[in-house]
């Protein structure tokens, strides 16, 4: 009896923190929001699939992360919330933007290449070119300039550092530093010895960023691009050059486009269809099990109240397959108390009292709960493994719910059960 | 007392019937993939007076460059229009060019372009999904059978169940290949997939309720035939193997009716998959069983 309490007080905690949850506006838990994703199929927005070319790197799967970073900063420009960047399979990345509707846009910013060249004085312009400023587009500075050899090819990477320019009033600046491999060594090394008090121009996207003037050679490899006004600013240089590292080719093999208000649609239909079904699923339940209908009933609330609490926090990325998983574990969560009830009658006809009953039927039908449960389980975790963004959200939703009506059919159906055989309502517990 | 297994040959009968049929079907009337396997580019505009304006809009798409694989009316005034890849250029190109022919009563609702190498990618973890996921139901159910009595063999159940469980997914396969080959909104698409997987875990759920019994039967009437056991556990789980059937389907058939054009096909396969799930669990699954275990006492007496 005391085991019956302790449980059915664990079930009302658990309920009153899954009902917070779900609560539309979700409350603040560690600063973060807790709130429902929804898969672009169901919020709208843009998603587009492309292939890298490994076919030349040494470390694919490196090259490959580079790559997903050099998108994630160009997509950060678009000021998309919450997109997602991932890659599929070896050499694929799959990329997501929830509200972005303008495809076209989208490829253009994230497809971009930045084409980072360092270049040297011409004499005038017929082997040089007139480049305008970085920052500020409108001026064009002095002088021509012809590219050179060095490129962004030849770029480690770009760093942001700190130096001290001003001893006096002892504040440091930042700014950008360069790291070259081998070969970029050796050209950078060539460039300064032959520019020696000239300037060289380091220019991206055929803009000049910066044009320091040569003091000596630089053999080591490293050069530094000061100038910038602030940090934000230097950074903001830092991952351009970064970008203009950029080894892999990469090409559109998939795009989709959602429009928000077909997303919005399908949600709202779907939830209305789940409603009426689950409402019918009630009746249903009530008009032939009678009491226990009515507990079935309230398992089933408190096990979607949880599930969708679960949903929320892991967090579950909602999709349309998502939802079928869910439908398909409410199918399997009344099925649990089916399967109690049915055999519980069942002991009740072999003329066991009440009490008995229900403990041998729940003992029975605990082991085909449990066998066809764990089938499903294991088929989801194969799914989630092998399976493609449909098919994992699929199983993810599915297990979670199988796993949570396998907790309430234990717990909740069971227990109100029990407590209403030792209440006088236990007359309605016969069938 | 009704006794089901009797008449296995008529379920048997029946199954292997609907089987070739839906192989039939599946090699002469085809799938009607869709691009999330054949490759291409879905477009999806709406568009009042869509029906009217159907031929206005391929003329349109001819001048754009596209190549016009179908297209269908859809919730009145949608039009889905199927191409064959399509560049960035092409679509803009196109969506522009309806712009200005219809003013902005036209909007794009989706687009979506699959390249080959998606489509293939779809297709081979599908495959390799369903046949790992069935290898693992095998185990798992010749692990969690292991104390069934002898002579019954508890890798027997497991191929049981996924015997069944195939004999489900290709007449679902058939059925969609079937109304794919009248309505041209039944398409098999990435949602196809997740519908079958679907069935798979209805199917094998469904089926291990009754060989649960089977098993329970087996060990508390050891004296007693396979034969008259397996009447006994299909009987005894019937009411529960239709009840629970029933309540996903009335999910489903509140879903189908009101659900969207969008899901509209999903959930009439998911109808069909669980309702000759919910069949061959009852009829077919402890059916091989029987046979086969008859098989055996045959050989011995022989």
């Amino acid at each position: 009896m005391r085991k019956t309490w302790i449980i059915l007080s664990v079930i009302i905690v658990l309920l009153t923190l899954s009902i917070i949850i779900d609560i539309p506006k979700g409350p603040n838990i560690f600063g973060q929001e807790i709130k429902t994703r929804l898969g672009l199929d169901l919020q709208g927005g843009t998603e587009i699939i492309y292939q890298a070319d490994l076919s030349k790197s040494e470390n694919k799967s490196k090259d490959l992360n580079n790559l997903i970073n050099v998108f994630r900063q160009r997509i950060d420009r678009l000021g998309v919330a919450e997109p997602t960047i991932q890659e599929q399979g070896s050499d694929q990345i799959l990329i997501q933007l929830p509200g972005v509707s303008d495809i076209e846009e989208a490829i253009s910013v994230i497809g971009e290449t930045y084409e980072l060249v360092f270049m040297t004085e011409a004499t005038d312009a017929t082997i040089g070119l007139q480049l305008t400023d970085y920052y500020e587009d409108s001026y064009t500075l002095p002088g021509y300039w012809q590219p050179t050899e060095l490129s962004g090819k030849d770029l480690i990477k770009a760093d942001i550092t700190y130096e001290n320019q001003d001893q006096s009033m002892g504040q440091s600046q930042p700014v950008v530093s360069l790291t070259f491999n081998n070969a970029g060594k050796e050209k950078f090394a060539k460039l300064t010895k032959e520019n020696l008090q000239k300037q060289i121009a380091i220019v991206l996207d055929n803009r000049i960023v910066s044009a320091p003037t040569v003091q000596s050679e630089i053999t080591d490899g490293k050069a530094i691009i000061t100038g910038q006004k602030d940090i934000k600013e230097a950074k903001k240089l830092a991952d351009r050059l970064n970008e203009g590292v950029l080894p892999i080719p990469a090409r559109i093999i998939g795009q989709q486009n959602v429009g928000a208000s077909l997303g919005a649609q399908s949600v709202k239909m779907s939830l209305i269809a789940g409603m009426i079904g689950l409402f019918l699923v009630g009746l249903f339940m009530i008009v032939h099990y009678k009491i226990p209908g009515v507990i079935s009933v309230i398992a089933l609330i408190i096990y979607s109240l949880l599930t969708l609490a679960l949903f929320k926090i892991i967090p579950v990325t909602m999709t349309l397959a998502g939802i079928a998983g869910f439908i398909l574990s409410i199918g399997m969560a009344v099925d649990a108390n089916i399967l109690i009830f049915e055999r519980t009658r069942e002991e009740l006809r072999s003329g066991k009292d009440v009490i008995g009953a229900i403990e041998e039927g729940f003992r029975r039908a605990w082991s085909s709960i449990r066998d066809s449960n764990i089938s499903t389980i294991i088929t989801c975790i194969i799914l989630f493994y092998f399976g493609t963004g449909i098919i994992k959200g699929f199983a993810l939703t599915l297990s979670i719910g199988v796993i949570v009506s396998m907790f309430t059919a234990i717990t909740v159906s069971r227990n109100f059960l029990v407590i209403i055989s030792r209440t006088r309502f236990r007359r309605f517990l016969n069938v | 007392m009704f006794n089901i297994v009797k008449k296995r040959n008529y379920f048997f009968g029946f199954s292997i019937l609907l089987t070739i049929l839906s192989i039939v079907s599946i090699f002469t009337w085809k799938l009607n993939l869709s691009i999330d396997f054949r490759g291409g580019s879905n477009i999806e505009i709406s568009l009042p007076n869509a029906e009217q304006n159907l031929n206005k809009i391929s003329e349109i798409g001819k001048e754009s460059g596209l190549k016009i694989d179908s297209m269908r009316v859809a919730d009145n005034n949608k039009i889905i229009i199927r191409t064959d890849n399509l560049s960035a250029d092409e679509h803009t190109k196109f969506i522009q060019n309806l712009k200005s022919e219809f003013s902005n009563k036209v909007t794009e609702e989706n687009y979506q372009t699959v390249g080959p190498v998606v489509s293939k990618d779809l297709t081979n973890k599908a495959i390799w999904s369903v046949i790992i996921a069935s290898l693992a139901i095998i185990l798992y159910i010749a692990y969690a059978f292991r104390r069934v009595p002898k002579p019954a063999n508890s890798w027997r159940f497991g191929l049981a169940a996924v015997t069944a469980l195939i004999h489900d997914l290709i007449i679902t396969t058939g059925f969609v290949s079937v109304v794919g080959h009248f309505y041209s909104w039944m398409q098999v698409d990435a949602l196809f997939i997740t519908a079958l997987l679907t069935i798979m875990g209805f199917s094998v759920h469904d089926t291990i309720v009754v060989f649960d019994r089977l098993r329970e039967n087996l060990i508390r009437k050891p004296g007693n035939d396979i034969e008259t056991l397996a009447n006994d556990s299909i009987l005894e789980t019937l009411s529960r193997s239709i009840n629970t059937s029933l309540t996903t389907i009335l999910v489903l058939v509140a879903l189908f009716l009101i659900g969207g054009e969008s899901i509209r096909h999903f959930v009439l396969i998911l109808i069909a998959g669980i309702a000759f799930g919910t069949y061959s669990s009852i009829f077919i699954a402890s059916m091989i069983l029987v046979i086969w275990s008859k098989k055996d006492t045959h050989l011995l007496h022989k």
